[in-house]
């Protein structure tokens, strides 16, 4: 199997602007992650369960960047899709007309995720509940099998996960989460950025991507946090999965090993891709790689150059 | 181990019309409720479902004292879902907006209830291993969901009650519901779905159309009046089986379908599968939540069985 693991529900998206709606992209997040790994590297898979007519754009899209469908199970009829409808640059809200419950037949289960990774297996990447359950079903397939895990948090959180959030943590070696979401669950204003910032150094785990929407990310390590704004190699067009794409990217960069301004370069430059159309990156030919570590390498020396803010 | 009662498992708060109700949350849920009909009459019997986490702590005396086998049960996330039902003064039912909005689990997002979800390999795992007789599950119609469970079925021989989910009763469901039909043996639905998917307004003409359906039995469901058992042009109009008590109807139709299942399976005629799905449903009806002793009704629910089907083929 591949040495990367992109897993969670595959779903395509019509974004909705000022009554306008976009046309259907392909989307959802472990597929958006997948792009943000597979533009630094080759050897990455999606695992995933999902519908037939996954074949028609999915399918080719995995064809053409010579990915396999062995992660793949198909367990219904149609690719679920949302319509997206934004109220500004950072809110948005999103209806599923197939039906919530497809979704969630959609969900990756850990057992999935164990049945394909295996010894070539160095990272994952898991879009999930703060489901306690659920983290322990992950870390023990990770202690298993020996895999790094990034878990992105879904949405919609109350300051009541926070117990829950912090124990599951102890699961996983990368999180990710956006402004928001920490707002509300760490009960602190989004304009508070320092005390948020502190609180999730206190987290479990070895690194948080804190994704700040258009202005860009912070990596955070339990000594150090480096932000970056957001990069935009072309002109931006969508920011739908950008969050699952530079999440998807950290997490590659870090469980290879590279220092977090890289990381966070590494994720900003995947986002800033991934924005410059409707849905994921269509085409990551060599020539895109190339270009996007370079680009990554030249906003790593700046971040470097601006310093590090240290919290201790 | 003869059968096998598939699907999601809830837990739920019910409250009537007049404001009465439960005063705590009660064992429910379309498999719960069809095992307890099948468990009536025989314990080889298993439950195969996900739940949370929390699922022993409703759960747990209920599933010792009547020995009931735990190997298909998995625990995949935190909490069960629970619900919160609202009767209406016809006697269907809702769920509470408020109760949901303030007090629901992470997993009543109607998301989990996918998550929890029987697939057709949950089926598959323990039809492959015991010599199964019948299977039970509420299930949508959705074409690879089926194409896939027909393989399972065709490879492990058992008999299949499909119980119709709700969103499949439109009239534009009718060629996928047909195709589902193809691997059942027999069928179960209500008489609001079976007017919505044939866009007709009363019970006789209901039974037109689900004498035409490829299945040898249908248990079609008229609320607290009983049901019909119908084989391809035998009707049977069965009242309700009469209780000692009424207190709540929540999963009367899952468990007379599950206790129809096994009837017609073990080799019953549709006036006997029939009668046995309304003996189960009169347990049913006794209190809050599932038959709380099997064996302490078992008996009795033979008995009456025999004097019904004694009176009616009289």
């Amino acid at each position: 199997m591949e040495k990367y693991l992109c897993c969670g529900n595959i779903m395509s998206d019509s974004v909705i602007k000022n009554n306008i709606a976009s046309p259907l992209s392909m989307g959802g997040p472990g597929f958006f992650a997948l792009t943000g790994v597979r533009i630094f590297e080759k050897s990455c898979t999606l695992v995933t369960r999902t519908g037939a007519n996954y074949v028609d754009d999915y399918g080719k899209w995995l064809d053409r960047h010579s990915i396999s469908h062995r992660g793949v199970d198909v367990n219904s009829e149609k690719v679920t899709y949302g319509h997206i409808v934004f109220r500004d640059k950072n809110n948005y809200t999103a209806d599923y007309p197939m039906g919530v419950e497809l979704v969630g037949y959609q969900m990756t289960h850990p057992e999935d995720i164990e049945k394909h990774a295996d010894e070539n297996t160095k990272g994952i990447y898991l879009f999930h509940y703060p489901d306690i359950t659920v983290w322990k079903l992950m870390g023990a397939a990770a202690r298993k099998k020996r895999f790094k895990i990034m878990w992105e948090i879904m949405p919609f959180l109350s300051a009541d996960d926070l117990p829950k959030v912090q124990i599951c943590c102890k699961n996983v070696d990368m999180f990710s989460i956006n402004s928001k979401e920490a707002s509300i669950l760490y009960s602190i204003s989004e304009e508070r950025e320092e005390q948020i910032i502190n609180e999730l150094m206190k987290l479990p785990v070895e690194m948080t991507l804190y994704r700040v929407g258009n202005r860009g990310a912070y990596v955070i390590t339990k000594d150090e946090v480096v932000y970056c704004k957001k990069i935009n190699p072309k002109r931006a067009v969508d920011p739908t999965g950008c969050g699952n794409t530079s999440t998807g990217a950290a997490m590659w960069a870090h469980t290879e090993g590279y220092e977090s301004a890289m990381v966070l370069a590494m994720a900003n430059v995947a986002a800033g891709y991934n924005a410059a159309q409707y849905g994921a990156i269509p085409e990551i030919t060599d020539d895109l790689m190339k270009k996007a570590y370079a680009l990554a390498e030249k906003h790593c020396r700046r971040i470097k150059r601006r310093g590090r803010y240290t919290f201790k | 181990m003869d059968y096998l009662v598939a699907g999601n498992v809830m837990v739920d708060i019910v409250r009537f019309a007049d404001g009465s109700g439960s005063d705590r949350k009660n064992m429910g849920g379309p498999s719960v409720f069809a095992y307890s009909g099948v468990k009536l009459w025989t314990d080889s019997s298993m439950l195969v479902c996900k739940v949370g986490e929390d699922f022993y702590e409703y759960f747990d005396e209920w599933l010792e004292k009547n020995n009931v086998v735990r190997e298909g049960i998995k625990v995949v996330c935190d909490y069960c879902n629970h619900s919160f039902l609202v009767y209406k003064e016809d006697g269907t039912y809702m769920g509470d907006p408020e109760r949901f909005t303030k007090e629901r689990h992470r997993s009543d997002w109607i998301q989990d209830f996918g998550y929890m979800k029987t697939t057709p390999e949950d089926i598959g795992e323990f039809s492959s291993k015991y010599n199964i007789k019948g299977v039970y599950l509420a299930q949508n119609n959705d074409y690879v969901w089926w194409r896939k469970f027909s393989e399972i079925k065709k490879r492990d021989g058992f008999k299949f009650m499909w119980e119709i989910e709700a969103p499949c009763c439109e009239p534009n469901q009718m060629e996928a519901n047909l195709n589902a039909l193809k691997s059942t043996d027999i069928f179960s639905i209500n008489v609001q779905e079976a007017c919505s998917l044939f866009e007709v307004d009363t019970e006789e003409e209901c039974i037109e159309k689900l004498k035409q359906l490829p299945v040898d039995v249908t248990i079609f469901r008229v609320g607290k009046k009983g049901l019909y058992s119908i084989a391809g042009n035998e009707v049977f109009f069965l009242p309700s089986a009469p209780a000692d008590r009424v207190v709540d109807p929540t999963g009367c139709g899952n468990t007379s379908t599950g206790s129809a299942m096994y009837a017609y399976s073990e080799g019953h005629d549709p006036l006997m599968i029939g009668i046995m799905a309304n003996v189960a449903s009169a347990q049913n009806i006794r209190q809050f939540g599932v038959i709380p002793d099997f064996d302490a009704v078992r008996e009795f629910a033979y008995k009456q069985a025999k004097e019904l089907y004694d009176n009616y083929k009289k």
